[in-house]
């Protein structure tokens, strides 16, 4: 039995990271952990960098980059800083200078290469750097708590003051970089005191936050395993959301409980050596500081919510799958954040089509997934795969670059080339290629894909590749692959981009930022898939008929923003491990596969460039 | 006294990337480069982004990104346009600074 998280039990350090996977409940457990500090006497500021501003719907009130008081908890102070809008900031501060002294193709071409991921990052750290090292604000609060953004950023983050160090000691071998880091050296001295506030475990603690789930357990193992790498080492983990008294006979709430064991039972070693506490799965919607308070009370409201399923759009995949097959798209990208099942989807897509006699490769991004698990006589022939692993191609990508260093250069130019090569772009770079080559494929056959490449790399790439066509004497270095594939993904005759999401707020807002971000690369994703739904499994426990009632909003959201082109697919529990899954084959053909398989941490190339 | 100054594209995505070729450009020009500065010669290289007032003050660099916004990166050999679109090649820099193609591959003795 994990005991229940409680602040009067654990010595709480003056400054207190969640991190977690997104959706997995960092903010209701760091608000509920400031107000319960707050409520001891303790002057608290809890400050949110969580884009979807969670924390507005939380405290309900609206929040911004100042630190408001909240009338209902004395000595608690919220500021929400929104790292867009930092790096928009930051953006104008680079940019705006130049604007109409500069020709406007060169101004946009800058603003493009401030828009990746790596921008937001550092203009959040910028931020949070001001709030560790000033003085005067520290020693006016007990506790500052950070309630940060999904894990990719978090990782980075966090990571990003021991990276900086070394940058900025490379940066002295001559070394010219981008610019993202311009003017850097000034701030040296508030970064490295900024890296030992997060490292002193008297000072830092770092609160892992995840759900009882083998996804988002595995990424707070990795989450927890790097961070202890860059210093931070003063950890403890919070499982929320476990059901505690599942309704006996509910086959859904038996499977539910059982594979949250299970995915207990198998955590990492790593994991279990760190202080675990639990906090419930509730039945309400942690808004207002009513039931913040009631989070860690497990105060269950067991009233059963009105239930209207008949109205969901049930029409699994084979609408999706119509639709491909009547445009005859060729292209299958599957998108969405880590956890949400993307290669599930993808895999059940493939089979799918290729259950309707049409050749299909399947490529996907997660090391686990065996073609003959997902292989059914009926198909074979027709289905093929492969796999994209990220580590092999960047590691394909340094030894091409290299090799042909090699065959010129002496030791001091190979250094250099090993050097630039450290740059992060590198990564999203390989992997890119790999796609290239696989959406070459299409060609001849129908290629699936469980990830896509980031509309901020096709940007920037698509300014190089007409760049590159426009020289004179290029000899064709760009593989023809590379040049046809903007092109392609931006044709919606040939291309379907499915976004996948769960019916839940921050996978939502995830979900959209993506769009947003493929949009601007000129690419519409049509179809959007809500996987994982609860409220399509007709569970009679109230804990879990709440959450399924919790649904509704997230699911209209997304008939909205898709224009009804959206479909629900329930919540199933199989969780697929090494060769048992199992697969059900519906009406279509339709492989039905284990809902909630993912592996986090391979999915593609991360959203980031530079 | 020569002066070299090379204008290039900002951010870590900027060209070059897609392919090793052009990666091994941008090297062999780090290479060459280092190996100018250490023998004296006068060379700066310049990123759109961390030295956008240096593009902003050159009226050759913005006269030629007004002409054809796609020059970068742009390279002047005292103050005059020598060459756009890519980075010098050995030889040219050879030819405007008189040393060695060997030496600027970083490959005679350093000094």
């Amino acid at each position: 039995m994990i005991p229940s998280f409680d602040v009067s039990q654990i010595q709480v350090t003056p400054y207190l990271f969640f991190t977690g996977k997104g959706g997995v409940g960092k903010t209701s457990t760091a608000c509920a952990t400031a107000v319960a500090l707050a409520d001891q006497g303790k002057r608290v500021l809890l400050v949110s960098t969580d884009p979807a501003s969670n924390l507005q719907d939380v405290f309900q009130m609206d929040l911004d980059m100042n630190y408001k008081s909240i009338p209902e908890v004395p000595n608690l102070f919220v500021t929400n800083l929104d790292p867009e809008e930092a790096a928009a900031r930051y953006r104008e501060d680079v940019v705006g200078p130049y604007r109409g002294k500069l020709p406007e193709v060169v101004i946009n071409q800058m603003e493009e290469q401030l828009s990746g991921s790596c921008t937001v990052e550092i203009a959040s750290f910028n931020e949070f750097s001001h709030l560790l090292t000033d003085q005067a604000l520290t020693e006016s609060f007990d506790h500052i708590i950070f309630d940060t953004a999904p894990t990719g950023h978090t990782l980075r983050l966090l990571q990003l003051p021991n990276a900086w160090n070394e940058f900025l000691h490379n940066s002295k071998e001559g070394t010219t970089q981008g610019g993202l880091l311009a003017g850097l050296d000034k701030r040296k001295e508030v970064y490295k005191q900024t890296v030992d506030v997060l490292s002193d475990p008297r000072q830092t603690s770092l609160v892992l936050v995840t759900r009882p789930d083998h996804a988002p357990l595995k990424e707070a193992a990795r989450a927890s395993q790097e961070l202890a790498e860059t210093g931070i080492k003063n950890q403890m983990l919070i499982v929320n959301g476990l059901l505690m008294k599942p309704l006996t006979g509910d086959s859904t709430a038996t499977a539910y409980t059982k594979r949250q064991q299970d995915a207990l039972a198998q955590q990492s070693t790593l994991l279990q050596s760190l202080p675990t506490y639990a906090v419930p799965l509730v039945s309400f919607n942690v808004a207002g500081v009513a039931n913040v308070r009631r989070l860690f009370a497990d105060e269950q409201d067991v009233s059963n919510p009105e239930m209207n399923t008949a109205e969901l759009k049930v029409s699994g995949l084979a609408a999706i799958l119509d639709d491909i097959e009547a445009k005859g798209q060729r292209v299958i990208f599957t998108m969405g954040k880590g956890g949400v099942g993307k290669t599930t989807i993808a895999n059940a897509i493939a089979v799918g089509l290729a259950a309707r006699g049409l050749k299909v490769h399947l490529t996907t991004t997660d090391p686990a997934t065996q073609l003959d698990q997902i292989m059914h006589d009926n198909i074979k022939g027709l289905l093929s795969m492969s796999k994209i692993d990220q580590k092999v191609e960047v590691e394909k990508y340094r030894q091409e670059v290299l090799d042909k260093a090699r065959e010129t250069m002496d030791e001091q130019s190979i250094a250099y080339a090993e050097e630039e090569l450290n740059s992060p772009c590198t990564e999203e770079i390989a992997v890119f290629r790999a796609f290239a080559d696989l959406v070459d494929r299409a060609d001849n056959e129908i290629v699936v894909i469980d990830t896509a490449p980031s509309g901020h790399t096709l940007l920037l790439l698509d300014a190089t590749e007409s760049y590159h066509k426009e020289i004179a004497n290029a000899s064709g270095e760009v593989p023809p692959s590379v040049k046809k594939l903007l092109p392609r993904l931006r044709n919606e005759e040939e291309t379907a981009v499915i976004i996948v999401t769960h019916a839940e707020v921050t996978p939502v807002f995830e979900a959209e930022r993506l769009t947003a971000d493929l949009r601007r690369a000129g690419i519409h994703p049509k179809w959007w898939l809500i996987n994982q739904s609860m409220a399509l499994t007709g569970t009679k426990d109230a804990i879990l008929q709440q959450r399924a009632a919790s649904e509704r909003t997230w699911i209209q959201r997304v008939e909205e923003i898709s224009g009804s082109h959206y479909v629900v697919l329930p919540w199933q529990s199989n969780e697929e491990h090494g060769g048992e899954q199992q697969h059900k084959m519906n009406k279509d053909g339709v492989s039905i596969l284990p809902g909630s398989r993912t592996n986090e941490g391979c999915c593609g190339p991360k959203t980031s460039c530079c | 006294m020569i002066k070299i100054e090379v204008f290039e594209s900002g951010g870590c995505c900027s060209t070059g990337v897609t392919n090793p070729e052009e990666k091994r450009a941008s090297i062999r020009f780090a290479v060459a480069v280092s190996q100018l500065s250490q023998a004296g010669f006068d060379v700066s290289g310049y990123n759109l982004l961390s030295d956008t007032t240096k593009f902003e003050e050159n009226e050759a660099v913005k006269e030629a990104l007004a002409s054809d916004p796609s020059s970068l990166p742009i390279t002047l050999l005292n103050g005059v346009v020598v060459k756009t679109r890519s980075l010098p090649t050995n030889e040219e820099l050879s030819e405007w600074t008189t040393m060695s193609l060997e030496r600027l591959e970083g490959k005679g003795e350093s000094i």
